[in-house]
């Protein structure tokens, strides 16, 4: 019951913080940080596996009886993937308490169940392995976001709400009809019904049969990663939610997209993604470049950042789809980094919303005269984002770029002039925000909190950046499973 | 001689203990009738009518899965006994709720409970019916008496108005139904359901299969039309959203529930008895207005202010998507050859929306009982009314919020799981184009639910002066314990579905 106990403690720990209000003003916060630190520690068992070197695939395996009607179980399960997806998803969620501090005082017990109910479905889908429970955590994990979105938000936020998750739903419902049609495929041959994700790793379709049932999970999952031609809910989502949000959003939400296409989307089609992978390095091609130049064209400084976001997850989908080793490492890494690089700009944004209200550009200008400490760590992350080497970004768009040449050499051409132009869009929000004439008034620089934030953030991404191979090792073993793809080239 | 007796003796008695439950729903409108005429008492005619209910339903759920009886006329299955209690159990909640409204009328009180009982017997008979004229006795009993409930409130001119609608229009459903009967019976010369599938053209040996006769359709298509408006399906859906706005509340509960449920379980056991599945015409019509169904209740439902009107198009809605199950029903699917998926499908869902309806409907009673309070003439089910609801009062505004995202099929609620199940099914018997009916809608859908939990999330800092009051009154003990009751319900089921779908799974 680890990882049981794991979502429980985030589940009971948002009760407990909504009830806590009726205490204090700030009760909630630090039930809530306390409840995202205990919950670390029912992950010592997955290290004490992780340190007797058991070759087990999965770390923890937990099944309990759920609906026995369709044989539907609780199944629960990490491997090295998921448990980093995990402790990128606590801490982050500790770091968007902390954005949230001060910048929340509207009803915050109510805030902080909302966001601790949508950490514990999102660890949940980074835990399932029963198709069905994937799926009720999947859409479980949206209804606090929307209405953290709607109800915290910023002028427009009921129509970002409203579209991200109808976005969100739409490719939700596509993928409950793949798992239906899955399971019933797999009971035809095998008479047995079954959601379980092992069991139907097993199963072997038709080729037409998969084609259709994989798309159903490749759109909801590029809905959520996003990718172009689905990512309109992403720019207003991020720009109308509250900081907190947006550092949840950018960190762990989109990665649940790339985590749902390496752990369901390969695996179980390895034949049919293979059919579209081209189409597909085409789309991530395209993502990058759009991402970035549409990026590069907004004046609110949180709407750029979202822009970069869909630019770096067309990465992770070149590293999916590349059928390389090293770009599946690359994928994984540019989640992890992303998730903490992205997760600090936002942090950054709201830093300088809470202070002078605009996040206009145009409005913007001259900070590190007033707010030297904000503008170093604005630049560093900046920078990072860029992909500079040493950091974690650069590691993870490096490895997808060398994996992915090796198969498609065109496509990654196209995508890696995507690093020029991160490079333009990174130096304007650098040159734009701190450099030039001040216009505004000075203020209050980074507080205690807010840089030992930003500190951590930092060091988790020269960690990534200077010793990436931990991380990569932890992964290799969910990769190695993979039954396709170009092994060693 | 004797073994004969006894045989009949037996069978007689098995009868009285089917029957329990409505014989004591009747005695139950017969003794209000009797106290009524003695002397009036509002309280004790309601307690009367809730304890009848209440032993009914104890009744009832001891039957099911036990007994197992069928003659000419009637059928007592495990379908039968589980809908039968489903539906004495949202009479009952209904019951509990009627009593705040009523008590504010100036008109007579009492009758009300006679007809509400009767209505529900009704309903039990339809649901219970082996042959077109118990079906039809029943069916007249339900719809005559809601027919006065529409219009109880006399001097409310949109509820007369209401009334003679429903009169008029029932009145032709039931005409076109009576036809198709008359028709049927011509041909087949058996007005038992069971038997009807053993006749020419019927019979899976006849030469000249049903399409090919012109008159035979037309009575089939006679009947589904009559079917369909009952169920207020999309060509024949016009009536319904006039009708739940302008009857009382109480009565619009029943209408948009217990009516509803009823007649599709008569739809489950035509269309499995007369083997319609073979039938490509009846499947052919039948999806086009459950497409058309889900389609026109979702985007008519898009743009609606007035709650009850929302209500009555998405049941539209709703109905279209059970009809999904009832079209899967296909002997020779992967799943159904072992096991009876589609028919818990549509059980399942059923319940679901039950109670879920019901489940809304004792909230907007709440609210229109504080609006009576206040006097405010103003129509009280606009959606603005539920501005700031979440900060008002939390727990009524949760409630609701469950109960519309039970609706929109949000997971970990029990509307989920219904969806879940007809997904599935629809899935076995691939049927790919319905399916995308049913996601188009279904977005659809999610737009005005997600808009009315939007509007209770607002920040309603300038309350006091824009919106009625509605903080203030509070509602009673009894109103409170049926909006946790149903809460539970919906989120107990849809947390943990297990349990009803292996009732459901035996029972059937």
């Amino acid at each position: 019951m680890i990882l049981t106990s794991l979502i429980l403690i985030l589940l009971v720990g948002g009760i407990v913080a909504w009830a806590s209000e009726s205490f204090s003003q700030n009760a909630p916060k630090w039930v809530a940080a306390l409840s995202l630190i205990i919950a670390v520690y029912p992950l010592h068992f997955a290290f004490i596996q992780l340190a007797e070197n058991n070759t087990q695939t999965w770390l923890i395996n937990e099944i309990s009886a759920w609906i026995p009607r369709f044989n539907i179980t609780f199944h629960f399960a990490i491997d090295g993937l998921s448990l980093l997806l995990i402790l990128l998803t606590l801490s982050m969620g500790l770091i968007a308490v902390m954005s949230a501090w001060k910048e929340i005082q509207y009803r915050t017990g109510f805030f902080y169940f909302n966001l601790l109910w949508s950490l514990a479905g999102v660890i949940g889908v980074f835990c399932a392995l029963d198709l069905f429970l994937f799926f009720v955590l999947w859409e479980v994990m949206l209804v606090p976001m929307y209405l953290l979105v709607a109800i915290w938000g910023y002028e427009n936020r009921r129509y970002a709400a409203m579209k991200f998750f109808i976005f969100t739903q739409a490719g939700g419902l596509l993928m409950l009809l793949s798992i239906c049609t899955l399971a019933l495929l797999h009971y035809q041959q095998s008479g047995v019904l079954t959601f379980d994700y092992i069991d139907l790793l097993q199963h072997q379709l038709n080729p037409t049969a998969a084609l259709w049932v994989m798309l159903g999970f490749f759109i909801a999952f590029i809905i959520k990663l996003p990718i172009v031609p689905f990512h309109n809910w992403l720019p207003d989502a991020h720009t109308q939610a509250p900081t907190a949000v947006s550092v949840i959003l950018a960190a762990v939400l989109l990665k649940t997209g790339g985590y749902g296409l390496i752990r369901f989307v390969l695996p179980l089609f390895p034949d049919a993604s293979m059919s579209i992978a081209p189409m597909v390095m085409g789309l991530a091609g395209i993502t990058v470049i759009y991402g970035a130049v549409m990026a590069y064209a907004q004046q609110d400084l949180k709407r750029l950042i979202a822009y970069t976001s869909i630019s770096h997850m067309g990465f992770v989908l070149l590293g999916c789809y590349a059928m390389t080793q090293q770009a599946w490492q690359g994928a994984v890494m540019q989640m992890l980094a992303h998730g903490v690089s992205a997760a600090a700009l936002f942090a950054l944004v709201g830093a300088i919303q809470y202070r002078y209200h605009t996040r206009d550009l145009n409005e913007l200008g001259g900070l590190w005269q007033v707010l030297p400490k904000l503008s170093a760590v604005g630049l560093f992350f900046v920078i990072a984002s860029l992909g500079m080497p040493g950091l974690g970004n650069f590691v993870a768009e490096f490895l997808i770029l060398v994996g992915s040449f090796a198969t498609y050499p065109i496509f990654t051409i196209i995508a890696s002039s995507g690093l020029i132009l991160a490079a333009v869009y990174s130096l304007a929000i650098a040159q734009k925000t701190f450099f030039g004439p001040l216009k505004l008034d000075s203020a209050v620089d980074l507080d205690r909190r807010e840089v030992l934030m930003m500190l951590s953030m930092a060091i988790l991404l020269i960690g990534m950046g200077l010793h990436p191979q931990p991380l990569i090792d932890l992964a290799q073993q969910t990769l190695n499973q993979f039954p396709i793809g170009v092994t060693s080239k | 001689m004797n073994g004969l007796l006894s045989n009949e003796l037996g069978q007689a008695n098995e009868l009285g203990q089917v029957l329990l439950p409505w014989i004591i729903l009747a005695c139950t409108a017969l003794i209000l009738m009797l106290t009524t005429a003695f002397k009036r008492n509002h309280f004790h005619v309601s307690v009367l009518t809730s304890l009848g209910l209440l032993l009914a339903f104890v009744v009832q759920i001891n039957q099911i899965g036990g007994l197992n009886y069928k003659d000419s006329l009637l059928v007592f299955d495990g379908t039968t006994g589980l809908l039968s209690a489903l539906l004495i159990f949202v009479s009952l909640l209904l019951s509990l709720l009627i009593y705040p409204w009523l008590n504010s009328l100036q008109d007579p009180k009492e009758e009300y409970y006679m007809l509400f009982l009767l209505a529900t017997v009704g309903a039990l008979v339809v649901c219970a019916s082996n042959h077109f004229a118990s079906f039809f006795l029943g069916l007249e009993l339900l719809s005559l008496s809601l027919v006065p409930m529409v219009a109880y409130v006399d001097r409310d001119p949109k509820a007369l108005e209401a009334g003679i609608k429903y009169l008029v229009l029932s009145a032709v459903a039931s005409a076109f139904m009576l036809m198709a009967i008359a028709i049927i019976y011509f041909y087949t010369g058996t007005l038992s359901i069971e038997e009807i599938i053993q006749q020419p053209p019927f019979a899976s040996n006849a030469t000249n299969p049903v399409s090919s006769n012109i008159i035979y359709s037309l009575a089939i298509v006679m009947l589904l039309v009559g079917v369909a408006f009952k169920l207020s399906l999309a060509p024949c859906h016009l009536w319904v959203a006039d009708l739940l706005e302008g009857s009382p509340l109480p009565t619009a509960a029943l209408l948009a529930t217990i009516s509803k449920a009823a007649i599709f379980v008569v739809l489950i056991r035509l269309f499995t008895l007369g083997e319609w599945h073979l039938q490509s015409d009846i499947i052919l019509i039948l999806s086009v207005v459950a497409a058309a169904s889900m389609v026109i209740g979702n985007f008519l439902a898009l743009l609606q202010n007035n709650l009850l009107r929302l209500l009555a198009f998405s049941s539209i809605a709703h109905f279209g998507y059970i009809l999904l199950a009832l079209l899967s029903i296909k002997p020779n699917n992967p799943l159904s050859s072992a096991t009876t998926l589609s028919h818990e499908a549509a059980i399942y869902y059923l319940f679901a929306y039950l109670v879920t309806v019901v489940g809304t409907f004792a909230i907007l009673m709440v609210i229109s009982n504080q609006a009576l309070e206040q006097q405010t003439d103003a129509s009280p089910f606009t959606i603005s009314r539920l501005k700031g609801l979440y900060w008002k009062k939390p727990a009524t505004a949760f409630v609701l919020t469950l109960l519309f995202l039970s609706l929109a099929g949000i997971p970990l609620t029990i509307g989920f799981i219904g969806k879940f199940y007809i997904t599935l099914s629809a899935v076995n018997a691939q049927m790919w184009g319905l399916l995308g009916a049913l996601i188009v809608s279904s977005i659809a859908g999610l737009y005005y639910y997600l808009r009315i939990i939007m509007m209770m999330a607002e920040k309603n800092l300038d309350a006091q002066a824009s919106s009625p009051k509605i903080q203030e009154v509070h509602p009673s003990i009894l109103n409170q314990l049926i909006l946790a009751l149903v809460a539970l319900l919906v989120l107990g089921i849809g947390v943990f579905p297990g349990e009803l779908a292996s009732i459901i799974e035996t029972a059937i």
